[in-house]
């Protein structure tokens, strides 16, 4: 570790520790849980570019920020950046906490969505059982493990099937550079299918470091929708880690739209026969934004399959790094894996990098890649310019068809076209930042 | 309406077009034929304003302004359309958004208002049934996956709408099945009225028989040769160029 990463790591935890209050008496698994995550924080410090994983992603800027804890702050504050529409069920973080007010909750019972303060207090037995993390193989998720406040806590029954999709929206308002580290859990139950949306929105100059895990049962199908839409000065660490039992489908879309710099890593293990996943990226950036997304998908089991499509649109100086790593366990014959990453770049500054990682233990697998890095097409520019169509409208058109071909995969109708609007606006207005992104925020 | 003075133009250091001179009237069908790589689509591409070709000398005036002055999206605004020889693909762009921008730039440049979505959708349908087009299409994305002869077609329709001054088709009859040539003559002709002036690139005579030219004129090795009457187009299905290209003593 370097010194800056050291020092940085030293300060952080040492404010942190300052920072950090309880809103109520926790249980000792709890404690020595964070306690142990504090240790390991310790011994494995922030991640530097010597390692692989990290190499083309830096913190040195971020590092150099010194952050707290993100202080309390009134629910109304956070009304601009919720949309008063949208159906139950919502919920909604300011800062890290919990926010009732603009939260509207179901709480039937084949849907139970609850803070995750209360989950523990419910169900003490089973949240040990999976909360306490035995390896945090990187700092931040040892940030997450030692700090987290609250969080949202999802179980879906079997066979249940709500027809409307459930909102889960962090929203960090902050004056000082300041640290969130929600965590989301959720149990997707045998044959229960959903559409859950998580989303970023925020103020100021802050970093949220936050993890989500989730479980898939047999035959389960979960639509999951990433939307980080953080403010312009904010820096995003997302670790999601998903596992999907036998005949289970996941299918995500990880959108990146704002911060700084904003790191996700998605990682995705196929753990029963027949289990598949699909997986989509779409990152914008601009000025200097610099969007990482890392994937992970293991196939341990026979006849499983996963599809990823990662696209990036890439203005001024702006980057975008993925990274996308298939492990074909040997036992998992019969399972394919195909791959493709696609970007664009719009101006001479902006760089992606692209880089497909297989792992094959297994010889009767099918597994393919793909990847291009380029410009818009002249040809078709020139086609649209000779319909009358003006320089900067053609190149929004073509720019928004590349984004299209993403949002296409999403099922829902009324997600598909949000998101189209708000990718719309982002690519038009790249200055406006969070504040514009008041969708889905409930 | 259109003058073309003494045109070179160059790709790279390659001259491509070699001194061309071509005048057309409103209300005139002009054909231009000849052999292939002999700079037809060239010559299109030039007048529609495509990037990448130099103008070595010459001029071109459209309507008495100076065309090569203008950006590809004025000159269509202006009335200028194109129908390619090899219609662009256009992945996650739908046909019908391509139409209504396209529609709505050129209402905009006239001075007129945007076309609401009612009266849009009828006019496209009206040209749908002209040019013989599935309404299936429409909704699909330009060009893509289209078969050659829906590609001609979608130009085509492009042109209806768009009614352009001055249309230069090149070889929009290429690919297309017996009727399909006889719908999209009958869409062309359609749009014949005497403020209106139309180019046509072809290779064949067949297309002549539905669309009627004016004028005839061959382009070979970047010069035009020959400029004669319909019946130029008759002979030269019959002799070929060879004949036309030894009389002007240029090697074949
Ligand atoms: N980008 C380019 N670079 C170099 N040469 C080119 C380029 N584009 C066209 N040419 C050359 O210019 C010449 C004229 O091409 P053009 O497409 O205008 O011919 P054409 O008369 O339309 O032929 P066809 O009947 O086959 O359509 C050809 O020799 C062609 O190879
Ligand atoms: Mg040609």
């Amino acid at each position: 570790m370097s010194t800056i990463h050291s020092e940085a790591a030293e300060r952080w935890l040492k404010d942190f520790q300052s920072d950090f209050s309880k809103s109520a008496p926790e249980s000792s698994w709890l404690q020595t849980s964070r306690r142990q995550a504090i240790a390991a924080f310790s011994t494995r410090g922030l991640p530097t570019t010597r390692m692989e994983s990290w190499k083309y992603t830096s913190l040195s800027p971020m590092l150099a920020t010194g952050f707290r804890l993100a202080p309390q702050v009134e629910d109304s504050a956070a009304l601009p950046y919720i949309e008063k529409s949208l159906p139950a069920n919502r919920m909604v973080f300011i800062n890290g906490r919990y926010a009732p007010g603009l939260s509207n909750l179901r709480d039937t019972e084949s849907l139970i969505l609850i803070p995750l303060t209360e989950a523990i207090s419910r169900y003490p037995q089973e949240l040990e059982q999976c909360m306490v993390n035995p390896h945090l193989d990187n700092g931040f998720s040892a940030l997450n493990e030692a700090f987290w406040q609250d969080g949202a806590y999802l179980r879906l029954a079997p066979h249940a099937k709500p027809d409307s999709p459930v909102y889960l929206t962090f929203v960090t308002l902050a004056d000082q550079p300041c640290v969130t580290h929600p965590r989301v859990m959720l149990f997707i139950g045998e044959n229960a299918a959903l559409t859950l949306v998580e989303n970023y929105v925020g103020k100021g100059p802050y970093l949220t470091n936050t993890q989500s895990a989730i479980h898939l049962e047999k035959e389960a199908r979960l639509d999951y929708l990433r939307l980080q839409c953080e403010s312009p000065a904010a820096h995003h660490i997302g670790e999601v880690s998903v596992i999907a039992e036998a005949g289970s489908s996941f299918q995500s879309h990880s959108i990146a739209l704002g911060g700084v710099l904003a790191r996700v890593s998605l990682s995705t293990r196929l753990n029963g026969n027949g289990a598949s996943c699909k997986l989509h990226g779409l990152m914008i950036g601009h000025g200097h934004q610099h969007q990482d997304e890392h994937t992970h998908i293991q196939h341990a089991k026979p006849d499983t399959s996963s599809e990823e499509h990662y696209r990036s649109i890439l203005d001024d100086a702006s980057r975008s790094v993925f990274c996308g790593r298939v492990t074909v366990e040997e036992g998992a014959s019969q399972s394919k894996a195909q791959q493709a990453s696609h970007n664009l770049l719009l101006s001479r500054e902006a760089e992606a990098d692209t880089l497909p990682q297989l792992e094959i233990f297994n010889d009767d697998v099918r597994c393919s890649h793909g990847a291009t890095v380029g410009q818009l097409d002249e040809t078709a520019l020139f086609y649209l310019k000779s319909r009358g169509i003006g320089q900067g409208e053609a190149i929004t058109m073509l720019t928004r068809a590349f984004a299209q071909v993403i949002l296409d995969s999403i099922i829902n109708p009324f997600l598909q076209e949000k998101l189209g609007a708000l990718i719309g606006d982002k690519l038009d207005k790249p200055q406006d930042g969070g504040a514009k992104h008041v969708f889905f925020h409930g | 309406m259109l003058e073309i003075r003494n045109l070179n133009v160059s790709i790279g250091d390659k001259p491509i077009l070699k001194g061309i001179d071509l005048h057309v009237k409103p209300g005139e069908i002009h054909a231009i034929m000849g052999p292939n790589g002999s700079g037809k689509s060239t010559l299109a591409q030039v007048l529609a304003g495509r990037e990448g070709y130099t103008v070595t000398e010459g001029e071109i005036l459209f309507e008495n302004k100076n065309l090569l002055e203008l950006a590809p999206e004025l000159r269509a605004r202006e009335g200028i359309f194109l129908a390619f020889q090899y219609p662009v693909e256009i992945p996650g762009v739908a046909n019908i958004y391509l139409l209504k921008a396209a529609i709505n730039a050129r209402r905009k440049h006239q001075g007129l208002p945007e076309l609401d979505a009612m009266d849009f959708l009828e006019l496209t349908k009206e040209k749908l049934r002209l040019v013989g087009m599935d309404e299936a299409l429409l909704y699909r994305p330009v060009n893509e996956g289209f078969s050659g002869g829906e590609k001609k077609r979608n130009e085509i329709l492009q042109m209806a709408l768009l009614e352009p001054k001055l249309a230069l088709l090149d070889e929009t009859d290429s690919g297309l099945d017996i009727d399909a040539l006889k719908t999209v003559s009958e869409g062309v002709n359609a749009l014949k009225n005497p403020d209106r002036a139309i180019i046509l690139i072809t290779h064949y005579q067949r297309l002549l028989d539905y669309i009627h030219p004016d004028r005839v004129h061959v382009l070979a090795n970047g010069r035009i040769i020959r400029s004669g009457g319909p019946e130029l187009a008759l002979t030269l299905e019959e002799r070929g160029y060879g004949w036309l290209e030894t009389a002007e003593g240029i090697p074949a």
